[in-house]
């Protein structure tokens, strides 16, 4: 590739973005099974035994390390740097164990403290920290690909995620061994449970939160591909994260470098397919979760949800008796109250010998709104000239609402009411009227109308009720209907039957109101279906197809197949056979009492009324002027003063019951995200990664077969192979985890593993810079017990470790060899916390979630992290929304699990430290801090250095900030002037290089 | 990565020597966003990508079938997929008529009269196809290539194989993304670095509002800033004189440099008030119902100018399942206007020869009928349409079935598109890889045909 070196600017962009235009080299296939044996390649041989260089002139530190490091550099002919000074080491260690900067107090006392020890105390001191389960547990996030919510397709929140997090922080925290961190992330579920307390086996399910913690495509509805990707991503993490090796390659051919086979992958696969990731496989599949509330915890969550829903229905119960029980005494006293309200003198109720508590004496208010009626003219008004007729005749009045009442019991019968004119069909939820089938009533075009009334608007289970109807159901081929649902009017036409062809029309922005007459229509005109409520328009559909004709009745108040009824007054209800125009029907909405003929086939009008009729009619007014939803003696919405006292009492105590039993509710069940084991099954090779094309025999169960020694493991028949998989990884035989894990270990101390591909171990990956130190350090993580802890003492005890920085050397341009320690610059999480730290704003609140959204709800906008401040690894990390403070310095893509961030020097880094809110507010924190003190500014300066950069400042930096300060202040207005100066001034400090590195 | 830099360029940074002409080249030391010459002679300097979210559909818009309208009513006479989002029923003509246009005489439905008097600029490709039959995965494998996993978006490998040709902008901007269906994912850096992850303008505000994230002071002093600046280049180049030669220390010196001057260039872009009235009303931002879009195209057209290698803006949601005849005719209106005044600008500024014009959805809509006004996903056989930036104008590629279903000859998957738009910026889609994860990756995986028919 010539072109490669035609300008000095693809060169230098050649330099900083390396593999740019490498062309993929495919090597020739290499044949055969024996390819995939234990082979040449370094990593898949065992770790040896190395004994340290013996060393000649060097070598005081007596630490392993260095022996190692000074052979290696004296072969190139380069030396360690000389040591760095205690600022600059306390500085690098905080960073390195706790993610922080120290403090000015534990700068000082580092440099003050003589004793010999004092380096391994403060290491020992930083490794108790809280902080450092925090720091560390934030280095396995980024493998673990760990976030609080699914991110790709389906972004739904995965609330119990953090579980997994602080579980990764505790075992830190307690250096929990490597190997168990790992089985119990890989089979946490399978270990042994006899005699463990249910406490650690919650937290071994919690660590399995790995496998399903992934990206997921949730609505791929080729359901077996969605399956089997999620087992791809679990190969992948789990393989990449303990293994080093990119297996995922061989899900469609064998791996073009690795000796890893399609055989491999699916043996491997077998094992996450006999594995339950997902709770369901829905249409937006929702990922699994197990319970992990004690048993204890369930039983008081169930004693406690029992009580609850006995006092509920208790308390549901008392005060619906007790409305019956009110409502049944008006109607027991209303010749008393119609006496009252006419004037008349109302007899004292009679009691029993004394032995009953006299009734109480009739209501002021509901007398008077009675007499209201009373003195309506009785000569024009039929209403009050019924109630006055039962005011002079009291015992007609004593019977009145049982006689009313008792006439309508149990009878489907007819009833008419008042209507918009004359007469209305008074619908009581169980009664209908009916028109025969006749085809005249089908007609091709069509008009639908009537008047409506209704005191309420249905609300629970099915929400319509018909009002006009003809032919069936909905789903009925030739269904007309005219509906109300919830408060809304809709028509329903059916043109060829079934679901699939029901048309609909519901009128949008136009609400009926209860107690009121609505004029509701529709017209088909064989194109258009056209709603009208109040003779307006209200919605309309194309539909431009024929109707055909039903063979049904047309029915009035119910669904014409009886399924639901309607409750209300239906008036001036026809049929036509042509669809009126919207001035006709308008029309009709606004003179309701004139007669309709033209195109006429069915009519409901209610207009021709015999004398009996009226009578009744007028009963039924009166009647729901009395008791009706609103009449006078309808249940108040507040009828608790109307109770009798006792009554009120036994509520009130109910009520109060269960206040308490809310504010002793204990904690909701927790639940985790985790895997169960499914049937154990062994999958055939998918030839070409296809579900859809699979080989012929499955392939037994197992693990990379180049990785192995000795015989094949026997996996159990029972079991998903999950254990025997996490039981093979840490085994000392394994030639791969140890070696992967203390290269990330290294990698994260000095910027650069030993490998520098720590998430590739394969024959693409970088070869080891120190080989025997490798596998030396291997040996020597795995004869510690795998503790980390153990690792960290014996890295940063190095001379190497503790060397300064230095400009490279031109003899290793990539300090590969150590020849001092490399500059790194903070990562995201650093930056963020040092600068609340600095300001004094750092929360450091150990653990929980601030995710405060709905499990399995969609991610909204991620409004926590720009506001809160506590340490950054507690802030919700959103898939594909990650907050943007720290995205900008590179923080690890959550949804690919990676071990190595690149840092970036991009100008919207500098945009942060110009313009955001974290780096204003944080130096405005401080500046207030500072000149809170009872100092002079030379030594306000002095502490904002050594809080910023962990030093004091020379003299000339001090003189320079002054002058600084000073030119600041002049172009403020003297209150605000010292804070917007001192600002400024730590502003400029926290973008200061010296901020963002660490030496 | 950044230490690996060969030596010298800071040292004259620091004694500020350099001029303005050879800063470029410092920069690109420092700066992964250079800009880099392309591999072979390009056809096009840079793309503006119109994205219809939600499935614009096909046979409504750009693919005329006569067929379809001959059989409107009867069942498809063939297997419809496997996998299909929700059922449907009988094929169905469009509600639209179709016209011929331009010299060219390409059929195109009233849905968009004013692109259609551009025909002569168009080149339809009319057999797209991709994998997914829903939003977020069509989505994905739209902007990034896989439905399946985690890959960086095209913009961001454009921006990574070509850099930016104004180092005071970000090298790919996306205007009004939308945040679900991958969000993040469709102009997302994944492995690259992440300076080529896309940047967002608004998304989920009025496009009016929109803007780039603490690009401005909350203080708007400038002179407070420019003392801070000064003081802080003292510091660092204090620091700089102790630590000894370090290209990231250096680079972050520049780097606030090009911060300030940001600030002042990318509000600049974003100001419109610049614009004649005939060019506002050329795009349509005197209309409500097209001011919207409008602005976006207009905006699209500013940062393309002032050299953002990848632009894209976003409207929706053509996602019809129900009422397509109102809702599609709507959406057309929004958009028919301010596309064509963007096509007509940027041809009468001379920018359309260099500049890649590309229109499309994330799938295209079922010829047949879902409910009773709707059209289903469609991922089997979609159109896209490109425009300026190499390609033959006034020609169509592609063809589907007499229905528009499947596509019959001359298929181009979304690989191919890929490929293809690599191919005009001076790319080999082959040679543009990235190394993670031991393997070198391709926007196109191991995909990938350059449809060299449409190049002109």
């Amino acid at each position: 590739m010539p072109y490669r070196f035609s300008t000095l600017a693809l060169l230098l962009s050649l330099l900083v973005v390396t593999p740019w235009l490498r062309l993929v080299a495919v090597p020739a296939s290499p044949g055969g099974e024996a390819f995939f044996a234990p082979t040449g390649h370094w990593s898949f041989q065992a770790i040896r035994e190395v004994a340290p260089p013996t060393l000649g002139r060097v070598g005081q530190s007596g630490n392993p390390i260095d022996a190692f490091i000074e052979t290696s550099l004296a072969a190139h002919d380069l030396h360690l740097a000389p040591p760095a000074d205690r600022r600059t080491l306390i500085r690098r260690a905080t960073f390195d164990l706790t993610g922080l900067p120290p403090t000015p107090e534990e700068v000082a006392a580092f440099i003050a403290d003589t004793r010999p020890d004092a380096y391994r105390r403060l290491v020992d001191r930083l490794m108790a920290s809280p902080r450092y389960g925090e720091r560390w547990g934030r280095w396995w996030l980024d493998v673990a690909r760990y976030a609080d919510t699914n991110g790709q397709d389906e972004n739904k929140v995965m609330a119990n995620a953090w579980r997994y997090r602080d579980w990764v922080i505790k075992a830190f925290a307690d250096d929990l061994p490597f190997d168990q961190f790992t089985t119990q992330q890989i089979a946490g579920d399978l270990l042994p449970t006899n005699g463990v307390p249910d406490e650690v086996i919650f937290n071994r399910w919690i660590a399995t939160g790995l496998l399903v913690m992934g990206p997921k495509m949730l609505a791929e509805q080729d359901k077996p591909k969605l399956v089997m990707d999620m087992v791809d991503e679990q190969i992948d993490v789990v393989t990449r994260a303990f293994l080093g090796l990119t297996v995922g390659c061989a899900r469609c051919h064998d791996h073009k470098f690795d000796p890893i086979s399609t055989r491999d992958y699916y043996a491997l696969a077998g094992i996450f397919k006999s594995t339950r990731a997902m709770a369901n496989l829905d249409f937006v599949s929702k990922f699994n979760e197990r319970c992990i509330s004690s048993p204890q915890e369930l039983a008081a969550l169930e004693a406690h949800e029992k009580s609850l829903v006995a006092n509920t229905n208790a308390l549901a119960a008392a005060i619906q008796n007790a409305n019956t029980a009110l409502t049944a005494s008006w109607k027991r006293d209303f010749a008393s109250y119609l006496a009252a309200a006419a004037g008349a003198e109302v007899p004292a109720p009679a009691t029993d010998q004394g032995t009953t508590p006299a009734r109480p004496a009739p209501d002021k208010g509901l007398v008077e709104r009675l007499g209201k009626l009373l003195m309506v003219d009785a000569t024009t008004n039929t209403l009050s000239g019924t109630l006055n007729i039962l005011a002079v005749s009291p015992d007609r009045a004593a019977t009145f609402v049982h006689d009313f009442e008792d006439s309508r019991r149990g009878t489907n019968g007819v009833h008419l009411a008042p209507g918009i004119v004359g007469g209305a069909f008074l619908a009581s939820g169980n009664n209908y009227l009916e028109i025969a089938h006749r085809p005249d009533l089908d007609p091709p075009q069509l008009t639908m109308e009537t008047w409506m009334l209704t005191d309420e608007f249905p609300n629970d289970g099915d929400t319509r009720r018909w009002l006009l109807n003809k032919n069936g159901s909905e789903w009925t081929e030739g269904h007309f209907g005219l509906v109300i649902h919830r408060d809304r009017a809709g028509v329903y036409l059916n043109i060829g039957g079934g679901k699939d062809n029901v048309f609909s029309v519901f009128s949008e922005g136009y609400n009926l109101k209860a107690g009121r007459w609505h004029h509701i229509a529709a017209t088909y005109d064989g194109a258009m279906l056209r709603l009208y409520c109040d003779g307006r328009p209200a919605g309309e559909a194309t539909v431009n197809r024929p109707r055909k004709p039903g063979a049904q009745s047309l029915a009035l108040g119910r669904r014409q197949d009886g399924y639901i009824y309607f409750k209300g007054r239906l008036d001036e209800a026809r049929v036509l056979d042509r669809a009126l125009a919207p001035a006709e029907i308008a029309a009709h909405a606004t003179q309701p009492g004139r007669p309709v003929e033209a195109g006429v086939v069915a009519r409901w009008e209610f207009n021709d009324l015999t004398t009996e009729d009226r009578k009744a009619m007028a009963e039924v007014e009166a009647y729901d002027a009395l008791f009706g939803a609103a009449g006078v003696f309808a249940l108040p919405k507040e009828p608790r003063p109307y109770y009798p006292p006792t009554t009120r009492e036994a509520i009130e105590q109910l009520e109060h019951e269960h206040d308490t039993l809310m504010a002793h509710a204990p904690a909701p069940a927790s639940f985790a995200l985790s895997v169960t084991d499914d049937q154990p099954a062994d999958l055939p090779v998918h030839i070409r990664g296809s579900h859809l094309n699979l080989a012929k025999d499955p392939v037994p169960r197992g693990f990379i077969r180049a990785a192995y020694r000795g015989e094949p493991p026997l996996l159990s028949a029972k079991q998903s192979g999950r254990l025997e998989l996490a039981r093979w990884l840490t085994s000392p035989d394994n030639p791969l985890m140890a070696r992967v894990i203390v290269n990330r270990l290294w990698q994260a101390h000095f910027g650069e593993g030993l490998v520098r591909t720590p998430d590739n171990f394969g024959v693409r990956g970088d070869l080891p810079s120190h080989p025997e130190l490798l596998d030396w350090l291997a040996r020597e993580f795995m004869r510690t017990g795998w503790s980390v802890k153990a690792m960290h003492r014996l890295i940063m005890a190095s001379a190497t470790y503790r060397q300064q920085t230095r400009e490279t050397s031109p003899a290793d341009p990539e300090n590969r060899y150590l020849s001092h320690f490399p500059r790194q610059r903070l990562e995201a999480e650093m930056v963020r916390d040092a600068l609340l730290e600095v300001s004094g704003r750092l929360d450091e609140k150990v653990g929980g979630t601030l995710v405060s959204w709905k499990n399995d709800e969609y991610a909204p906008e991620d409004k926590v992290s720009a506001s809160s401040t506590r340490r950054t690894i507690y802030l919700p990390i959103v898939r594909d929304r990650v907050y943007d403070a720290l995205t900008i310095f590179d923080f690890a893509n959550p949804s690919v699990g990676m071990s190595r961030r690149v840092p970036t020097v991009v100008s919207h880094q500098a945009l942060f430290f110009l313009n955001s809110p974290l780096v204003k507010d944080s130096a405005t924190a401080l500046a207030r801090t500072l000149l809170a003190r009872d100092t002079d500014d030379r030594d306000r300066i002095r502490q904002a250095y050594e809080r910023v950069l962990c030093r004091p400042p020379e003299n000339d930096e001090s003189a320079r900030a002054y002058q600084f300060l000073a030119s600041v202040e002049s172009t403020f207005p003297p209150t605000e002037a010292r804070t917007a100066a001192w600002s400024a001034l730590c502003q400029t400090l926290f973008a200061a290089n010296e901020f963002l590195y660490r030496d | 990565m950044l230490r690996q830099c060969g030596a010298g360029f800071g040292n004259l940074a620091l004694l500020g020597l350099l001029s303005s002409v050879n800063r470029a080249v410092a920069d690109t030391a420092a700066n992964p966003l250079a800009a880099r010459p392309p591999q072979f002679l390009p056809r096009a300097k840079r793309i503006i990508f119109l994205f219809m979210h939600g499935g614009p559909s096909h046979v409504d818009t750009f693919d005329y079938k006569p067929a379809l309208i001959r059989d409107s009513g009867k069942p498809l006479p063939f297997a419809k997929p496997r996998v299909q989002f929700a059922k449907t029923s009988n094929l169905r003509k469009s509600p639209w008529e179709f016209r011929p246009y331009g010299q060219c005489g390409a059929m195109i439905s009233d849905l968009f009269p004013l692109v259609g008097a551009c025909a002569d600029d168009l080149c339809l490709l009319k057999s797209i196809h991709g994998t997914n039959e829903a939003h977020g995965g069509a989505l994905l494998k739209l902007h990034t290539g896989s439905d399946t996993f985690v890959r960086p978006s095209m913009g961001s490998w454009i921006s990574y194989g070509l850099g930016s040709e104004n180092q005071n902008l970000p090298s790919f901007i996306t205007v009004n993304p939308t945040m679900g269906h991958g969000g993040v994912g469709n102009w997302s850096s994944a492995f690259l670095p992440a300076v080529h992850q896309g940047t967002p303008i608004g998304g989920g505000v009025p496009v009016e509002q929109a803007t780039i994230n603490y690009l401005h002071d909350p203080n708007e002093n400038v002179p407070l800033q420019r003392a801070q600046l000064d003081l802080l280049g003292e510091m660092n180049r204090q620091h700089l004189a102790k630590s000894g030669h370090d290209p990231a220390l250096e680079a972050r010196i520049e780097s606030f440099e090009l911060a300030f001057r940001m600030q002042t260039e990318a509000p600049e872009t974003m100001n419109l008030a610049g614009e004649t009235e005939a060019t506002k009303r050329l795009y349509g931002l005197d209309d409500p119902k097209t001011a919207s879009f409008a602005r976006q195209c207009l905006l699209a057209r500013r940062f393309s100018e002032r050299g953002v290698r990848f632009v894209q803006v976003t409207h929706g949601y053509w996602d019809q399942h129900e009422d397509l005849t109102k809702d599609h005719g709507r959406l057309g209106r929004e958009v028919d206007r301010p596309i064509a005044g963007l096509l007509r600008d940027l041809k009468s500024r001379g920018l359309l020869d260099e500049t890649l014009v590309m229109w499309g959805g994330e799938f295209g809509r079922t010829p047949t009928l879902q409910g009773t006004d709707g059209r289903d996903h469609h991922p089997h056989a979609f159109t896209m349409w490109l425009a300026g930036g190499g390609v033959k104008g006034g020609h169509s590629y592609g063809v589907t079935d007499e229905y528009g279903f499947y596509c019959a000859d001359e298929k181009v998957h979304v690989h191919d598109l890929h490929a293809t738009l690599l191919a005009l910026l001076g790319i080999n889609h082959e040679a543009l890889t990235y190394r993670y994860a031991g393997r070198d990756f391709r926007l196109t995986d191991v995909e990938g045909r350059v449809v060299s028919e449409i190049f002109a």
